[in-house]
Order: structure tokens, then C-alpha cells, then sequence
């Protein structure tokens, strides 16, 4: 081995190694997904207890809780935050088990475009559920 | 270069292959992660349709009220308790919690039994009274 090269380089070390991850995104999504876990958690935890202790006793109940502006707001966060959650979670999943390579890029493109359905589609549910039965 | 035996032991046996808990509770993560991932969609599109009308969310209740319903709701309520479980230890033993392995040993059992137990309990608790639909 020759003289090391300096750590000049964002994301190039001392010594020459790179941070793990081919964009260097690697901690950023650590980070997400257990943000997005706490958050998950929480909501799940309340929301579950909710249903399972007091159940809506009907439609119009059940419409007055939805447009409650704290429970809207909660289903928008829980929907942005499973998407996160479910797109890490799978492509963690995939580099593990899946070989690099154009297919493995294309699963998870797709299967961003399918999340990113499901967090609009029910973002914008949630979002509009205050207008009333 | 030592001659590898011609008669190694090979355990394919299932009765003798046996997996330390951490990794069972490992896999389990994965497994009901992908479960939940499929059941997110399921839940609030059955959401959806039930804050559409009465008569929708009737339609929703009463789907609701069968016990394969019931049964899907029970696997899936295991695989919440344990995904959530196993991710609370994962979290806690990335700030330096319960990373020794008698104790990473026993808190892989407890998300498995705690789980285990949730399910049976949501099976209760989701079993259709007597004017249940059936299948």
C-alpha cells in the first residue's frame, strides 16, 4: 500500500473507506425509520386501544370522530409515516436478500411509486374527512 | 490442507436444526413487517369505504364480524405486538440496552411470548358472538 489518500472527499474517511451505502444515505434512513417507528408506535398503540375500548356505535359516530381535527391530523402523519416506515423496512430487505443490479432498482422504483400511491390516496382521504357525513 | 470427511454430518433434519431465539425473533421482525405492509392498504381501504355511508360501513362491520376476520385479525394484532416489540429491543440495544446475550436471549423470548399471548387474546376478543356470520 502507497501513501493513504486524504480525506478530502465528502463521505471519504482517513484511510480511504467510504461510508457504507451507495449515496451515503444509509444513517438518514436508520434515522427515518425510527422516527417514523416512534410515531407508528404511538398512533397504533392509541388508536387500537380506542377502537377495542369504545367502538363507534355507528356510521355517525364514527364519521364525527374522523372529522375530528386531531384524529385527521393524526391519520395524515400516520399515513406519511407508514410510508416511510413500509419503504425502508422493504428496501432494507431487498439490498439484504436481493443481488445489485437493474432488477433489484426496479422493484424498489416500483414499489416507491406504490407507496407513494398509498400515502397520497390516503393522505388526501384523512386530509378531507371534515366535511361531515 | 485438511481432507474434508467423506461422511460430514449434514442437518437437514428439522427436528435437529435449531435456531437461536434472537435469530427466530429476527426473522419474525422481517416476516411481519412485510405481513403489516400488506395489511396497511387492506385497513384504510376498508376505512375508506366505511366512512363513505351507513349502508358501507354496515357492509364493513359485518365483514368485520366473521371469524376469518377475526382469525386474520389475530395474526395480524401477533405480528404488530412482535414487530413493535422486536423494534423497541432493537432501539434499545442501539442506545447500549440489553445487548448482552443472556439478556438479548430473554427479551427476544418475551416479544415472542408477549406476542403469542396478544394473538390469542385478539382471537378472543375478535371471535364472533353467537350471530356470527360463519366463515
Amino acid at each position: 500500500m502507497g501513501a493513504r489518500p486524504p480525506a478530502t472527499e465528502p463521505g471519504r474517511h482517513a484511510g480511504g473507506f467510504r461510508d457504507t451505502g451507495a449515496s451515503r444515505t444509509g444513517l438518514g434512513a436508520w434515522w427515518w425509520q425510527r422516527l417514523s417507528a416512534l410515531y407508528l408506535g404511538g398512533f397504533l398503540t392509541v388508536a387500537l386501544a380506542w377502537l377495542a375500548l369504545d367502538p363507534p356505535a355507528g356510521y355517525a359516530q364514527w364519521r364525527i370522530w374522523l372529522a375530528l381535527d386531531g384524529v385527521r391530523l393524526a391519520l395524515v402523519l400516520f399515513v406519511a409515516a407508514v410510508g416511510i416506515h413500509a419503504y425502508i423496512g422493504v428496501r432494507d430487505v431487498a439490498m439484504d436478500y436481493l443481488p445489485e443490479g437493474v432488477v433489484r432498482v426496479a422493484l424498489l422504483a416500483v414499489w416507491l411509486l406504490a407507496v407513494a400511491g398509498l400515502v397520497a390516496w390516503g393522505g388526501l382521504w384523512a386530509a378531507d374527512l371534515g366535511g361531515g357525513p | 490442507m485438511a481432507r474434508i470427511p467423506a461422511r460430514r454430518p449434514v442437518f437437514l433434519d428439522l427436528r435437529r436444526i435449531h435456531f437461536p431465539v434472537g435469530a427466530v425473533a429476527s426473522i419474525l421482525h422481517r416476516l411481519s413487517g412485510l405481513l403489516l405492509v400488506l395489511a396497511v392498504p387492506a385497513a384504510l381501504g376498508l376505512a375508506e369505504y366505511s366512512s363513505r355511508s351507513a349502508p358501507h360501513f354496515r357492509w364493513v362491520a359485518g365483514l368485520l364480524d366473521t371469524r376469518t376476520a377475526a382469525l386474520l385479525g389475530a395474526v395480524l394484532l401477533a405480528a404488530l405486538v412482535h414487530h413493535l416489540l422486536a423494534g423497541i429491543r432493537l432501539m434499545l440495544m442501539d442506545v447500549g440496552v440489553g445487548v448482552g446475550l443472556a439478556a438479548a436471549r430473554r427479551s427476544a423470548q418475551a416479544c415472542l411470548l408477549v406476542a403469542a399471548v396478544s394473538g390469542l387474546l385478539g382471537l378472543a376478543a375478535l371471535w364472533p358472538a353467537g350471530g356470527g356470520h360463519g366463515g
